[in-house]
């Protein structure tokens, strides 16, 4: 005997009747009832007329009657109609009344499990009343998500689970919800990803409220939850999962600031690599968290930042300072005296300027800048320094650098000592200049990327490795470098602080006269001139000589040039008395002398009007 | 010999100041029109390519004020004024008015101001 439902196949031929007939009556029943004044009653009649018509439709359909479909849609919108009634009955009836209607349709359900419609129509009713249940009674709307999730067990029907799916999603997007049970809502958050099938956003803000939860109480268990929240944007491309993982880890910035500032740091470094993923929102993300950790209070909290703020000033006379000094700022750069550092000290900016220091302890701790300009007797540094700015101008005793040094900008001019950089020294994009540093043959490979890197006057450094990258501009003025690195092609060029092009820097000889005499640009006039050479300029010119003197800066020379077609060009050569520079000024072809070439400059017409009585 | 020959004192040299491409004179006075301009930035020249600058140490020092042709007049304060450079030596003013003016060369379209 073949079974569909609860229709046998006997029946299919005398079932049609009885049947239709049992509709009728329930309609007539149903008519009879007045939905105003007897609501619950009117409820029943509609369950019963549903169940009638679910039979029907369940005989048509192995019958192969063409209005089975017809009559499944009116059983279906019987049921609806009783569970809304049953929502409509006042709040002291209303729960029971909308229970029975539910416990009415589950059992329609399991009669014909044939009909997929009547699952679905009792999960969806189940759903309803959660919603509602979660703005009013959230004990009532955890057994009723139960209810739903036993009987999705129970009848295995997807659509069934995803109905649950969503509406656990929404009970856990409830932070009342959430609080009242952690630990139900972490394993109802774990059983709604399996069905997930494609409607995460309910999951992912469902997965948002129990972070917020648990960040707070359980920093282990929340770091699993942003990993499975990481892993399901990746497996999936979500942008939504993306930028729901960056919330929660910024969340997670902000409660573990305080308490564990390097796991900050790492969750930050974290967001940071990841920015790319978050699109539009990824700079505003990775800003907001670096306030966060950027935060004095933060940072005083995890002791980066020494309890006493004030900077101190050494006093001129002193030869020491004393030990665990805990400052902003200390400034030594008026003891030329000074000569030892005390121990433990820890500060933003360390200030030793033209000391007699000659090292610095071990334990030192610089966070920002430390400036040892021009200690002529520093020999060393302490290993594995890690600070902002590192500031050694001219401290000509300084034959290497310590090991493990770690900087944003390294400033090494003047060092005439310094031989070799160590290999493991790191620059973070910032600036290295090495201006002046005579004895350097070369540079570690390692090093970088820079964003600027001076080498001028480092006669010595022939190549800059491949390895290192530069961003902004290279100084080449005076290096050893007679061309462009290939690797730097198109970088922006210096000459000792002027920025010029690869033409000027490296093939002058293709420069002339004319040339040079037309750029607009002292400053870059002067190096066009440096680097073509004054006495090769004149006799390109065939420059005639009309006057020459002496100044405070060295020779001064007025020089006349015949231009085809135009008014000859005079022009006055000096030199600048404070960067021993030559300069050439034009001057109005009646100018006869250098003196009175300078005071025209100088806006006298009168050279004897022009007494400079200082002169820098 | 006229009446009060032997009073009148030969005038002092006017002092003037040269700092690079900049000259500073003393001045009696400010020209009302420029008093109105007060300059709060403290930078008597900037280099366009090299980034260096004439400037007050302490803006505080001195008032700025912005004159006709690309001039500038001080009025520095008791405590007299440094200008600073990071290529040339400091200059300082003592109290008083100054005239500030930048070095000029030819062209024969026009005088123009030097450009560094």
């Amino acid at each position: 005997m073949s079974r569909s439902g609860n229709v046998t196949a006997s029946e299919v031929a005398g079932g049609r009747a009885p049947l239709e007939q049992t509709v009728t009556a329930r309609r007539s029943e149903l008519d009879g009832i007045s939905r105003a004044t007897a609501p619950r009653a009117w409820a029943a009649a509609q369950v019963r007329l549903g169940s009638a018509l679910f039979e029907l439709a369940a005989f048509y359909r192995v019958a192969g009657d063409a209005g089975a479909q017809r009559v499944l849609y009116q059983g279906r919108s019987a049921l609806r109609a009783a569970l809304e009634a049953a929502g409509e009955l006042p709040p002291a009836d209303r729960a029971t009344a909308q229970h029975q209607v539910l416990a009415d349709i589950r059992a329609l359900a399991d009669r014909q499990r044939d009909e997929p419609t009547l699952r679905v129509t009792w999960a969806t009713g189940v759903s309803a009343l959660l919603g509602k249940l979660l703005r009013s009674d959230l004990a009532h709307a955890a057994r009723i998500l139960d209810d739903l999730k036993a009987g999705a067990g129970a009848m295995d029907d997807p659509k069934v689970w995803t109905i649950w799916t969503q509406a656990a999603c929404e009970c856990l997007a409830n932070p009342v919800y959430v609080a009242a049970d952690l630990g139900r809502a972490l394993s109802e958050l774990a059983e709604a990803k399996a069905p997930l099938d494609g409607a995460r956003s309910p999951w992912l803000r469902a997965a948002m409220t129990i972070h917020e939860a648990l960040v707070a109480r359980d920093e282990a268990a929340a770091g699993a939850l942003r990993d499975e929240i990481k892993a399901l944007a990746q497996a999936e491309q979500d942008d939504d999962a993306w930028r729901v993982w960056a919330e929660t880890t910024t969340d997670a910035i902000t409660q573990v600031r305080s308490t564990d500032y390097p796991k900050a740091r790492a969750l930050l470094a974290e967001l940071t690599a990841r920015a790319g993923q978050l699109g539009y929102l990824g700079k505003r993300v990775v800003m907001t968290a670096r306030g966060l950790i950027q935060d004095r209070e933060v940072k005083r909290a995890a002791g980066l930042i020494g309890e006493t703020l004030h900077p101190l000033m050494i006093a001129a006379e002193a030869t020491e300072t004393g030990d665990g000094l805990r400052v902003s700022r200390l400034d030594a750069s008026k003891a030329s005296n000074l000569a030892t550092l005390g121990r433990g000290i820890h500060c933003r900016e360390l200030i030793l300027t033209g000391t007699a220091i000659a090292t610095l302890p071990d334990d030192v701790q610089v966070v920002q800048r430390l400036d040892v300009s021009a200690c002529s007797r520093l020999e060393r540094l302490p290993d594995n320094l890690n600070v902002g700015q590192l500031i050694a101008r001219d401290c000509v005793a300084l034959a290497a650098l310590p090991a493990g040094l770690r900087v944003s900008y390294l400033d090494l001019t003047g060092c005439t000592a310094l031989a070799a950089l160590p290999a493991d020294l790191v620059i973070r994009k910032g600036r290295l200049s090495l201006r002046g540093c005579v004895r350097l043959a070369a540079l570690p490979p390692g090093i970088g990327p820079l964003a600027q890197l001076d080498l001028s006057g480092c006669l010595n450094i022939t190549a800059v490795p491949p390895t290192i990258s530069v961003t902004a501009w290279i100084d080449v003025g005076g290096s050893g470098l007679t061309a462009m690195p290939p690797h730097l092609a198109g970088l922006a060029i210096r000459w000792r602080g002027v920025p010029i092009d690869a033409r000027i820097a490296f093939r002058p000889e293709t420069l002339d006269a004319r040339e040079i005499l037309a750029e607009p640009n002292a400053e870059r006039r002067r190096v066009m001139m440096e680097r073509f050479g004054l006495d090769r300029f004149m006799q390109d010119a065939k420059a005639q000589v009309l006057d020459q003197d002496r100044d405070a800066g060295g020779p001064r020379r007025l020089l006349r040039i015949e231009l085809a077609g135009d008014e000859p060009l005079v022009c006055v050569s000096v030199v600048c008395p404070s960067t021993q520079r030559q300069f050439m000024l034009r001057v109005p072809p009646t100018i006869a002398t250098c003196r009175q070439a300078i005071a025209w400059t100088a806006g006298f017409d009168n050279p004897d009007d022009y007494r400079p009585t200082v002169e820098t | 010999m006229p009446f009060g020959f032997w009073r009148r004192k030969k005038p002092a040299d006017p002092q003037l100041w040269r700092q690079g491409d900049v000259f500073i004179t003393r001045v009696e006075s400010i020209p009302d029109a420029a008093r109105t301009s007060p300059l709060r930035h403290g930078i008597l020249a900037h280099g366009e390519l090299t980034g260096h600058g004439h400037r007050l140490d302490d803006s505080t020092s001195a008032t700025l004020f912005a004159g006709a042709e690309r001039e500038f007049f001080l009025d520095v304060r008791s405590g007299g004024a440094r200008i600073v450079h990071q290529e040339h030596g400091a200059i300082v003013l003592p109290m008083g008015l100054y005239r500030v003016w930048r070095q000029r060369e030819y062209t024969p379209r026009e005088i123009r101001i030097v450009r560094d």
